[in-house]
């Protein structure tokens, strides 16, 4: 019954992507959309985790009930697979050469703050802000790549184009808010909880982008 | 303090909208700059088609005012040289020695057969006279011709209500089914040829099968660059032209058939 309130009606779209997700496999679409497909069941696995380790499972591991440190990792995951996208999916020689070497040291801040600076159980900040600014770029790069392109593809029926267009509003429109949360956490937990229905719509807009884009089949290129 | 909360609040929900609108101009701005481009790229593709019909439509002309004047050279000048040796050995035929006169008969038997040839082939080619009779008869005459070399037999049926379509239709259909026909003679050393044709308002189908030795009809295809022979392609390209559906299966040993379907064909007259 606890699945049933609002907070949580992006699971429903989100549950359908990883469930549409499995042709990605089954077809054999090219590995970034495998890598892609991988990315929505992980998301999903661990909102289901952080969603339970509150009520019943932290018991199971006899520790607390705070579910940031699920969140935390699930960033670093999630920017390690988003960079194995973008790093497949764009062609720059560049930007080829420039991501690999950023990702590795976003990581390794990622995995710093993690463990040393704000540890699992805060609010990673630094990851968190360092990620999302690197997401965005990498999205705004591959609409620059669309734009760019000497062939056309009709871009609403492409998974890809989905995925980044999802990504690039979450991100954008969350991180002004999500810079301020650690402070608002500190001095006034009712800004906090200001941010919740937005990101809960923020939420089911990127889990409907996701299932939008697993309705379709990859594109290729028409040649110009 | 609730002012403050209240006005950081208003800041953040406003910095919110603010961003996830310019995020929206971003998105609905990508959309409409690549739907653009997949207009103009499908218009180029249209044009390209467009050029591409035109240019084997004006081929396909050509080939045909080729072939009418062959028909026509065939018909007078050849088949006059032909009636002239036949005068001509007549008037030998009365003086020469009693022994090579068998060979003269031989001679002029042959000039006949000759004559006819020429005449049946002249009839084939030329364009005027298959709309004259109609693409049935032409397809029955051409069967003829091929039952006539006793190497095939040759089994034909009709079903519904015969019709006659747009000339130009006819003679692109005739050709094709000459080409069908011409590819069983070379290729499929088939005994048997069955053509079956089925008149109706909604479509014209015709089926041409044989028992010959069958091919692999991706494989011609796909090799038809490589051998630089369009038949097939020649065949689906003169079946798009009349907007008719070509479908040939073939299988070893068994034989091949073609199906050409016309859909909706444009009737002009009912043949009783």
């Amino acid at each position: 019954m606890r699945f049933l309130k609002h907070e949580y009606f992006y699971l429903v779209p989100l549950m359908l992507s990883a469930i549409f997700c499995l042709k990605a496999f089954r077809q054999k679409w090219p590995k970034h959309y495998r890598l892609y497909a991988c990315m929505v069941i992980i998301t999903l696995v661990t909102e289901l985790i952080a969603i339970e380790w509150p009520y019943e499972l932290h018991s199971l591991f006899n520790s607390s009930q705070n579910n940031f440190w699920i969140y935390n990792l699930f960033i670093i995951i999630r920017f390690g697979l988003l960079c194995a996208i973008f790093y497949l999916i764009l062609t720059q020689s560049i930007i080829k050469k420039i991501l690999p070497l950023a990702a590795i040291g976003i990581l390794i801040i990622g995995i710093l703050d993690y463990t040393i600076i704000h540890g699992p159980l805060q609010y990673n900040t630094y990851s968190m802000v360092i990620t999302h600014v690197c997401i965005i770029t990498l999205c705004f790069l591959y609409f620059q790549q669309l734009l760019q392109e000497k062939g056309a593809i009709l871009i609403h029926k492409e998974p890809m184009v989905w995925m980044a267009l999802s990504i690039f509003v979450y991100h954008a429109v969350s991180l002004p808010f999500l810079m301020m949360l650690g402070f608002f956490n500190i001095n006034d937990i009712r800004l906090t909880l200001l941010f919740f229905p937005i990101n809960e719509i923020l939420n089911f807009f990127l889990c409907s982008c996701y299932l939008i884009s697993f309705l379709w089949k990859p594109q290729y290129l028409q040649p110009r | 303090m609730e002012t403050s909360i209240f006005a950081t609040s208003l800041t953040i929900i406003i910095s919110t909208l603010l961003v996830l609108g310019l995020c929206s101009v971003v998105v609905y701005f990508l959309f409409l700059y690549q739907k653009k481009k997949f207009r103009h790229q499908k218009e180029i593709i249209e044009m390209r088609e467009a050029f591409s019909q035109v240019l084997l439509q004006s081929r396909l002309a050509i080939q045909e005012q080729t072939l009418d004047h062959i028909s026509k050279e065939l018909h007078a000048n050849f088949s006059h040289l032909v009636s002239l040796i036949n005068i001509n050995l007549q008037e030998i035929l009365p003086q020469a020695p009693s022994d090579q006169r068998e060979n003269i008969l031989e001679t002029k038997s042959l000039a006949k057969q000759l004559m006819s040839e020429l005449k049946a082939l002249s009839a084939n080619l030329n364009t005027d006279h298959i709309i004259h009779i109609g693409f049935v008869k032409a397809l029955e005459n051409e069967l003829n011709r091929l039952a006539k070399t006793k190497k095939y037999e040759i089994i034909t049926t009709k079903q519904g209500e015969e019709y006659r379509i747009l000339s130009e239709h006819e003679i692109i259909l005739f050709r094709l089914c000459q080409e069908i026909l011409n590819n069983i003679v070379k290729y499929s050393k088939a005994s048997e040829v069955r053509t079956s044709m089925n008149f109706s308002k909604e479509q014209f189908v015709l089926v041409i099968t044989d028992n010959g030795m069958g091919f692999n009809v991706a494989d011609a295809l796909n090799q038809s660059g490589e051998k630089q022979s369009t038949g097939l392609l020649n065949m689906h390209k003169r079946a798009s032209l009349i907007n008719a559906e070509l479908l040939i299966t073939s299988n070893d040993h068994i034989g091949t058939s073609v199906i050409i379907t016309i859909p909706q064909p444009q009737i002009l007259k009912t043949i009783q």
